[in-house]
């Protein structure tokens, strides 16, 4: 699945697109990202799919577009 | 009038879109990268009343994107310098000068007076002190952040548009996510998307087109690209007057690695059933914890503090970020009597035992 990423957690997956295993939900995704990449356990950021914030237990197709989204607070 | 002509000729603002911006009262909180062009259009476009706060320096490490600024300015109160710049090019604007920091003591007094406020803050205390008090107070909320080469704007608040609980329920922790300062913003992305978010203002206040709500923009410098994702109003996360009152709106720090359970003491701590574990997720939430537990959602915490059972306690939740700060509150509430402790990853992390 390619995942779209957005600010500073780009630093962690070293580009702002990469491609993750399928997972079944939101939740599974977030696990199997927890371990491709270790540096973002622990930090916040919400999952697009199809350009709409999800929960953890929304459930995933093969083409959904997926996207992290952290906050920023600079001004 | 002459000075708006270029305007109000606009079929769509005309002199009732200039009228309006003139009745306006619009709040600024921060007069920094973002704050400087906001005030700068809401200003020059004739917007009525002002209100600048900020209590903070011009220092010279801000002159590259704090447009208003010069180099006679340095060690001036950011509101107050800011305040003569928009005079010398409109002397018509009512401007309240505010040389302070917004805090939950001056929030209610000074939100009051305003129709609009634009939240141009740079740390996420204030941000949320922001939200919570315009979502109470029901004052549309014209936000914007910036981060590197990208922005984020949103209008909260407004026909019921949600607020940034519902993107972000919880803040995030201290250098979790580094500021301008500590990771850089290019000079000319604070004037984009400062801009824009002038322009969420003027449209709220003349009724032109469509605020960015309901939604977060993203916008990317670096290709102009523009991401809009839509969130879902979710009220078991939205700020109350209780938690408003009882919050201190401060930097969420780490807590010490000794109060960090990980997953070999979560199996002994559960099999000697040695302290109370308490499920601060929402009721509805799922998978349902399987051991001996109690549920009480983290909102309900601060009120309910005095029923929790004696002794340690184990607070465990989806990712281990609700229960920090579950900790956290149990501290401030406590006597220093017992210890609180986190389940390091949540539930989520229980996963790797099956």
């Amino acid at each position: 699945m390619e995942i779209m990423i957005f600010g500073h957690l780009t630093e962690i997956t070293r580009s702002k697109s990469i491609d993750a295993p399928c997972a079944k939900n939101i939740a599974e995704l977030r696990h199997n990202l927890e371990e491709m990449f270790p540096g973002l356990v622990g930090k916040t950021f919400v999952i697009a799919v199809n350009n709409q914030l999800e929960t953890e237990e929304y459930v995933l197709s093969q083409n959904d577009r997926l996207a992290l989204l952290p906050p920023f607070s600079g001004g | 009038m002459e000075r708006y002509n270029r305007q109000t000729i606009l079929q769509e603002f005309g002199e009732a879109g200039q009228r309006a911006l003139k009745n306006a009262s619009v709040l600024v909180i921060g007069a920094g990268g973002l704050g400087c062009p906001v005030l700068l259009y809401l200003n020059a476009m004739g917007v009525g009343r002002i209100g600048i706060m900020d209590g903070d320096q011009v220092q010279i490490s801000n002159l590259h994107r704090q447009v208003l600024f010069g180099e006679g300015d340095l060690g001036k109160n950011k509101a107050v310098t800011a305040a003569k710049a928009l005079n010398t090019n409109n002397s018509q604007t009512q401007i309240d000068v505010f040389q302070e920091n917004i805090t939950k003591e001056n929030a209610v007094n000074i939100v009051f007076e305003y129709d609009i406020v634009v939240d141009c803050s740079d740390n996420f205390p204030t941000r949320y002190l922001v939200n919570d008090i315009c979502f109470l107070m029901n004052k549309p909320l014209v936000f914007a952040a910036i981060n590197g080469f990208e922005g984020q704007v949103a209008v909260f608040n407004w026909k019921s548009s949600g607020n940034y609980r519902d993107l972000y329920p919880i803040m995030p922790v201290f250098g979790e996510v580094a500021n301008c300062e500590e990771t850089g913003v290019l000079g000319v992305l604070a004037g984009i998307i400062g801009s824009i978010q002038a322009a969420e203002v003027i449209k709220i206040i003349t009724g032109i087109g469509q605020p960015i709500a309901g939604s977060i923009l993203n916008y990317d410098l670096r290709d102009h690209s523009q991401i809009q994702f839509k969130y879902k109003i979710n009220p078991s996360t939205s700020p109350s007057w209780e938690n408003f009152r009882h919050s201190d709106y401060a930097e969420i720090c780490e807590l010490p690695q000794t109060q960090l359970i990980d997953l070999p003491a979560w199996e002994k701590i559960v099999e000697n059933e040695s302290m109370t574990i308490i499920d601060v997720r929402n009721h509805d939430e799922k998978p349902k914890l399987k051991i001996k537990h109690l549920s009480l959602p983290l909102p309900e915490l601060k009120k309910q503090f005095h029923m929790l059972p004696l002794g340690d306690i184990l607070f465990i939740c989806q990712t281990g970020k609700r229960s920090r700060e579950a900790v956290v509150i149990a501290q401030s509430k406590d006597e220093g009597t017992r210890k609180f402790f986190t389940l390091q990853g949540g539930i989520n992390a229980l996963r790797q035992l099956n």
